[in-house]
């Protein structure tokens, strides 16, 4: 079989990315497989090929609601109608149409939360899953970026289906990591690919600054002086907001990007991006995947994120077409307290729990009763989305309020002991001396190979080379509902 | 300070009667026949999800705003407007009125459906008038890409993709210029739609290229789509193919299975006494149920429990005063009894366009 003319007539690629044939290979050859390839390498081909051309379905978990839409839609665009996303957008008359047609799908989407839903899974079991795909692996791993409880049902899910082959993917994975995804995935034998996640093409640079205040005129400094496509990442969303304005202001096509926005402002925004009508995204973490966008010049942190995973994800989304890109914390010494409170914010404390229990018992009468049916309208003030997401999770499977307390607590303090411990690798990582590049490398145990020429601020960046270079454009002028019906339409008005 | 207008609007008309969740609920327009009977008793219909997002957080903190500026006064979860508050309130609505066609009862949920629609064939079609078949839609509601994929089948047999290219645009042009004239302005709506290589504008550009608050673009938005809604329905012939886009566009009749039964029975002509007598429940219990399905179903008339000059009678005192108390209003109607009052204010809910 020739897998370059699969790549190209099904998918109008003449060559693979590095990496992508190995693992396509090794999934052929019926290999549990674990790969860590880099953001940006095409990770969703080394399932989406072997998908097309062998018999069964390939079911694929994904944690990311957007991400999943745009795979969906992308796999729609190559031709390949028989794919469908399960996941909570489904409204239950969609559920049901596609529950009761789910043999007719050669891709299933699926997030991790609707298989914990059995009425799903009896319709899973009926098929032949040829491959299970755990997209964003280290998901599973409580020392991985972005940990999710749900994740670790996985393995159990897997046998329940009949032990498919399993896929594992992800950009960031260091030893402990891949330990624990293979371990709860059930992966015995299998093979295992990682591929240099260096991006040689970005230049990694650390300003340190005074205080809040200086950063800010440093940032609009930057701007100012950069060229676009860039993304600023902040800690709120509140910020976020505050910042897109002010760029707006200084004539720059800035907007912000953050959970609070509904998807199809989100999807809008995205686009805009893309087709360069937008040169600036003020966003939170929520901004990143699913976005295509290749000519990111500039990545700034203005406050620095709480891992050095989370950096590197973000970081990576600039100069995914290989030209030079630039990456920039600003960090002062207060962004501690800052990065403080977004590890404690995520996790509900003492007071909240047994808020939680008090609620909970009112709602219920009764601690144990069906807790599904009583899904409540709408968060109770004080608690974030992810704390109660967490909250009704624990609770689901435990019968006695004293017991939930228990492990509810218990898992809090581990949660936090791990955060706070990768919150110290990062900080130790921005004061660590010698070279940024080779001290992140080491972070995810990979050697340095080639000498970078504009690699970071410690061995010597040349700013300027990433200075504007075209004439900033100017936003769009007046509107004329007529003009641009006709030109969407294609017609003379 | 829309939504902030909004809110001082609806506490002035509840008249310290209901609680303020009461006008939470009917502005995030939760379907419940308590919420629909509180719009319809004190006329609220042009309020109901008006903001259907709206979160109770939210909500909370424009109380506390509008306490805080002594434009209301709240005790316990009874919110009363002030005499400053009244006059604000008047100013704003005069700067930013409710817009024309605006029904977020009649239009609940159809609005929405209507609006994905329209987005995705705009986008499918203006991709094919530049020759590109591939394309990220941005709407991605699943029933919606069904619906349409059938659309456009069955259309594809009557004529070419560059007739139906052609037909889509002068119906949609002569739509906007209908809706332009009652006063509502088009950009709001093609501005936001997305096509070959130009994605629309989210509702927040919209509001500061046009330096209006947000949350009135959104119902600005709205009112476009309830207008074109409302022109499609009246004018079938003129406008085919959004006519057959917009058919299968009803509002589901949300009863309770109780009152669900009783209504089956009025419609096999039996009357409330022989229902109760066939359901063996108290006659109080279906009267119960008919203000309840006069309040739910627009095409229900009262006329055959509420003789035409009692309902005169009712409506002119409902007029007069502000009150909602049934005994204050039997006060003025005695010949009334509590069913009639009941039905009249249930129905007052009815046939909206005459009303708006
Ligand atoms: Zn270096």
């Amino acid at each position: 079989m020739n897998l370059e003319q699969i790549l190209f007539d099904r998918f109008s690629y003449r060559s693979f990315r590095p990496g992508q044939k190995e693992v396509i290979e090794s999934v052929m050859n019926g290999h549990d497989t674990l790969a860590v390839l880099p953001t940006g390498s095409g990770k969703s081909l080394c399932y989406q090929l072997p998908g097309i051309i062998r018999k069964g379905t390939t079911l694929i978990v994904s944690p990311l609601l957007s991400l999943m839409q745009d795979q969906v839609e992308q796999l729609k665009m190559k031709g390949e109608k028989r794919v469908v996303a399960l996941n909570s957008f489904l409204s239950f008359s969609e559920r049901n149409r596609v529950l009761n047609h789910i043999t007719d799908y050669k891709f299933i989407y699926v997030s991790p939360e609707m298989l914990q839903n059995e009425q799903i899974l009896e319709a899973l079991k009926r098929l032949t899953i040829s491959l299970f795909v755990v997209d964003e692996a280290h998901c599973i791993s409580q020392w991985g970026y972005d940990f999710r409880p749900d994740y670790l049902s996985l393995g159990t899910i897997r046998q329940y289906l009949g032990d498919p082959q399993v896929l594992a993917l992800t950009a960031t994975a260091r030893r402990k990591v891949r330990d624990d995804i293979k371990k709860q995935l059930r992966i015995r034998k299998g093979k295992e690919f990682i591929f240099s996640i260096d991006r040689p093409n970005i230049a990694i640079i650390v300003e340190k600054l005074k205080d809040q205040r200086k950063k800010q005129e440093r940032l609009i400094e930057l701007v100012k002086l950069l060229q676009g496509p860039g993304v600023i990442y902040f800690s709120s969303k509140k910020m976020a907001d505050q910042y897109a304005n002010i760029f707006q202001e200084e004539g720059l096509r800035a907007a912000s990007y953050h959970s609070e926005i509904d998807q199809e402002q989100r999807i809008l925004l995205q686009q805009q991006f893309l087709y360069g009508e937008l040169e600036l995204i003020c966003a939170t973490s929520a901004f990143g995947m699913g976005v295509n966008k290749e000519d990111i010049r500039y990545c700034i942190h203005y406050h620095p994120p709480v891992d050095l995973e989370s950096y590197f994800q973000e970081i990576g989304r600039a100069g995914r077409d290989g030209k030079n890109s630039v990456a920039i914390m600003l960090y002062s010494p207060d962004d501690i307290y800052i990065q403080r409170r977004l590890i404690t914010g995520e996790l509900p404390d003492d007071e909240q729990i047994k808020q939680y229990v008090h609620w909970k018992m009112n709602v219920l009468q009764q601690w144990g009763e069906n807790k599904n049916t009583n899904a409540p309208e709408e968060i109770p003030t004080g608690f974030t989305e992810t704390q109660w997401r967490l909250l009704e999770k624990f609770s689901r499977n435990i019968n006695d309020s004293h017991h939930f307390v228990k492990e509810m607590t218990s898992f809090v303090t581990e949660r936090l002991a791990i955060k706070s411990k990768l919150l110290q690798e990062l900080t130790a990582w921005i004061h660590a001396p010698g070279c940024r590049r080779e001290n992140l490398l080491h972070y995810f145990e990979e050697p340095i190979e080639k000498h970078v020429i504009s690699c970071c601020d410690i061995c010597g960046v040349d700013l300027s080379l990433y200075y504007l270079k075209e004439k900033r454009q100017a936003m769009s002028g007046e509107f004329d509902w007529k003009k641009h019906l006709a030109k969407l339409f294609n017609q003379n008005e | 300070m829309f939504v902030e207008t909004v809110v001082l609007a609806c506490i002035d008309r509840f008249q310290g009667e209901r609680t303020v969740n009461a006008i939470y609920y009917l502005l995030a327009g939760k379907m419940s026949a308590q919420t629909i009977q509180d719009v319809a008793w004190f006329e609220l219909r042009p309020y109901f999800n008006l903001f259907p997002g709206l979160r109770k957080s939210e909500f909370a903190e424009i109380l506390q705003f509008l306490h805080k500026q002594k434009w209301i006064t709240l005790d316990r979860k009874i919110a009363r407007i002030t005499e400053q508050g009244e006059n604000i309130c008047r100013i704003e609505f005069q700067r930013f009125p409710l817009p024309p066609h605006f029904n977020g009862y009649r239009f609940h949920k159809i609005d929405e459906k209507f609006w994905s629609r329209l987005s995705l064939i705009v986008q499918i079609f203006s991709h094919w008038a530049h020759d590109e078949t591939g394309f990220l839609p941005v709407e991605r509601d699943p029933d919606t890409q069904w619906m349409v994929k059938k659309w456009l089948f069955a259309l594809g047999k009557t004529r070419s993709r560059q007739e139906l290219i052609k037909d889509c645009y002068k119906e949609l042009i002569s739509l906007l210029k209908m809706v332009n004239h009652e006063g509502l302005n088009p950009n709001l709506l093609v501005y936001r739609l997305s096509g070959y290589r130009k994605p629309g504008l989210t509702f927040r550009q919209l509001a500061e290229r046009l330096d209006i608050d947000e949350p009135y673009i959104r119902v600005l938005f709205r009112a476009i789509l309830h207008g074109m809604i409302l022109l499609i329905r009246k004018y079938p012939k003129q406008f085919p193919l959004f006519a057959s886009l917009v058919r299968d566009l009803q509002q589901p009749l949300k009863l309770t299975r109780s009152t669900a039964r009783t209504y089956d029975l009025l419609k096999a002509g039996k009357n409330v006494t022989e229902i109760a007598r066939l359901r063996q429940l108290k006659p109080s219990t279906i009267q119960d149920h008919v203000v309840e399905i006069a309040l739910m179903d627009p095409d229900f008339s009262i006329d055959p429990f509420v003789s035409s000059p009692l309902q005169e009678k009712i409506r002119n005192v409902l007029q007069n005063t502000r009150s909602r108390k049934l005994r204050l209003i039997k006060g003025y109607v005695p010949e009334a009894d509590y069913f009639s009052i009941r039905l009249v204010l249930a129905s007052r809910f009815k046939s909206p366009e005459k009303n708006t």
